[in-house]
């Protein structure tokens, strides 16, 4: 009988349990892949290392697939972005309820910044074509 | 109802995979050509496809996870992707061959240029998964393309010798005229149309839309064992009707009104009417199955929100995709490129794709941490072994064998 709050004292193995696992957001939406883990490690002698966040999104993937397939995903996702920083998307760690078999967000996925491409081209094109809005008969 | 109309998805799946409109002219050309003495690949097909199907299902259910999901979390972001563009690639062949397979079949009863109907085609196509709820469209379409059945019976009105059939296909050998590699090339035609990868992505990515569960393993083995050993049975139906009317002739089949033929000579109008009617079904139905998986696997690769049972705006990537995948089709398509060879090639190029989509399938139905006590067993681990060394063998022959036999000609 644990009364331990979830994850709590559990190892998590970074590349197994974390990379390309699914993102899925509090209501069960689909809302990315973990592209990259992202450490913070502090300038304090003795501090350890600490995981500040998930990456995903295309420019995440880009840096993780490397070579030239990565260099053209990185150019596509700058141009779609059209964003300045050339920061990939975040999730920050501490919105992160659950690892399983999938990486549960206490968040709404409209908000994430993970979201952005999905809410583009929802706005842009689908939002366009008449019934976008209905669920199929 | 659930139970009854249930195993509709296995069975749409499979005529996806077996009575497309290549493997439709395929197998009546390999009929023509070799007898039955290919039967044996359609079977070794039959089987592999029930094992990895069925695991790929159970995954499915147990996990709520589909195919192209667990592709990317084994293999990685890079071999992932890799596996990404060559599955596409083949799926999208594929598409471009169907909705161009639909337009013939309609030019069988309708005299006007086929090309004329692609565009039609093509967005009938696309309003179908636009707006139709994905039981719908299974029950649909599984059940009309059970019209092709008819072949089946026109075999048995042909009345052959059985006895030469099976020893036909029981002894398999090279018909004089052929050479080994011209055989083995459609011996993994033959194959890879069974296994051919796009239909574990829509079995599996079928399966979640349809939420299957833990309680669903039944359900998942009743479409299993149904949908694909009716799709072999199909296609050694057109097999041995080509065998018996066109392999004594020496005659070659290379078009769908020639792969009807068997069945109206049999049978007379009604089962033309029937086959026309089946060949429709089929074509739609392998038509939706690959533009689905398009949007399947693209979407599973990238962890976009994806399937029917959101608003098409709540899952606005996967529908982009989808929907370019079928605009590229119809434009491909009115180009005239011969829907036949796109199919048959994209099959053999599918062969050598085949142990990078059904590894990862393995490699999770043995996980205990998702699939709790649902894991393989001891029998189906060896099967599935062994086809994963089948897998791997004719895909490194693949190539070659393609290039040396000049396509099959």
């Amino acid at each position: 009988m644990s009364t331990e709050p979830v994850g709590v004292g559990r190892q998590v193995w970074a590349v197994l349990e974390l990379l390309d696992r699914q993102l899925v957001d509090r209501d069960g939406r689909l809302v990315g892949k973990v592209d990259d883990v992202e450490f913070e490690l502090d300038d304090e002698p003795d501090a350890l290392p600490r995981v500040t966040a998930l990456l995903a999104g295309l420019g995440a993937l880009a840096n993780h697939i490397g070579g030239d397939t990565g260099a053209a995903l990185a150019a596509a996702e700058r141009r779609l972005a059209a964003r300045r920083d050339h920061q990939p998307s975040r999730v920050d760690i501490a919105i992160v309820r659950d690892i399983g078999s999938a990486i549960e967000l206490d968040a709404d996925g409209e908000n994430l910044d993970t979201n952005r491409g999905e809410r583009w081209v929802r706005d842009v094109i689908i939002d366009k074509i008449p019934g976008a809005g209905h669920v199929a008969e | 109802m659930k139970k009854v109309f249930g195993v509709t998805l296995g069975i749409l799946t499979a005529m996806g995979g077996f009575v497309d409109i290549g493997d439709l002219v395929a197998n009546s050309e390999t009929g023509a050509r070799f007898g039955m003495s290919l039967a044996w690949a359609v079977l070794l097909g039959v089987v592999g496809i029930i094992v990895y199907a069925e695991m790929a299902g159970r995954v499915a259910s147990v996990t709520k996870r589909a195919t192209f999901d667990l592709v990317r979390e084994r293999l990685g972001a890079r071999a992932g992707l890799a596996n990404l563009g060559a599955s596409f690639f083949i799926t999208m062949l594929t598409l471009i061959a169907e909705v161009a397979g639909v337009a013939l079949a309609v030019q069988l009863v309708v005299d006007v240029n086929y090309l004329l109907w692609i565009p039609l085609v093509g967005f009938a196509v696309w309003m179908v998964i636009w707006r139709v709820r994905f039981t719908t469209l299974e029950t649909v379409f599984g059940l009309m393309g059970l019209a092709i059945i008819v072949v089946v019976v026109a075999v048995v009105q042909l009345h052959p010798s059985w006895s030469q059939l099976w020893h036909h296909a029981s002894h398999p050998s090279v018909p004089s005229g052929e050479g080994h590699p011209t055989y083995f090339y459609y011996a993994i035609a033959l194959f890879g149309a069974a296994m051919t990868p796009y239909e574990v992505f829509f079995f599996s990515s079928g399966a979640v839309e349809e939420k299957w569960t833990r309680s669903d393993l039944v359900l998942n083995r009743a479409n299993v064992y149904l949908g694909f050993p009716l799709g072999g049975v199909l296609s050694l139906g057109l097999m041995a009707g080509a065998a018996i009317v066109f392999h004594p002739l020496g005659v070659g089949v290379d078009n769908l009104s020639q792969v009807a033929l068997p069945t109206s000579i049999a049978l007379g109008k009604v089962g033309l009417a029937f086959v026309i009617v089946g060949f429709f079904a089929c074509t739609v139905g392998a038509a939706l199955e690959t533009a689905l998986s398009c949007g399947y696997t693209v979407s599973q690769y990238f962890g976009w929100q994806w399937g029917k049972l959101v608003k098409p705006r709540d899952a606005a990537r996967f529908h982009l995709v989808v929907l370019v995948s079928i605009f590229v089709a119809v434009v491909v398509g009115v180009t005239a490129v011969d829907p036949i060879k796109v199919t048959e090639y994209s099959i053999v190029l599918s062969a050598a794709a085949l142990p990078l989509t059904y590894f990862p399938i393995l490699v999770v139905a043995n996980d205990r941490t998702y699939m709790g006590d649902d894991v393989n067993g001891p029998v189906k681990n060896a099967i599935a072994t062994f086809y994963m060394v089948v897998l791997t063998v004719v895909a490194l022959a693949t190539i070659p064998l393609m290039i040396a036999t000049k396509a099959g000609s």
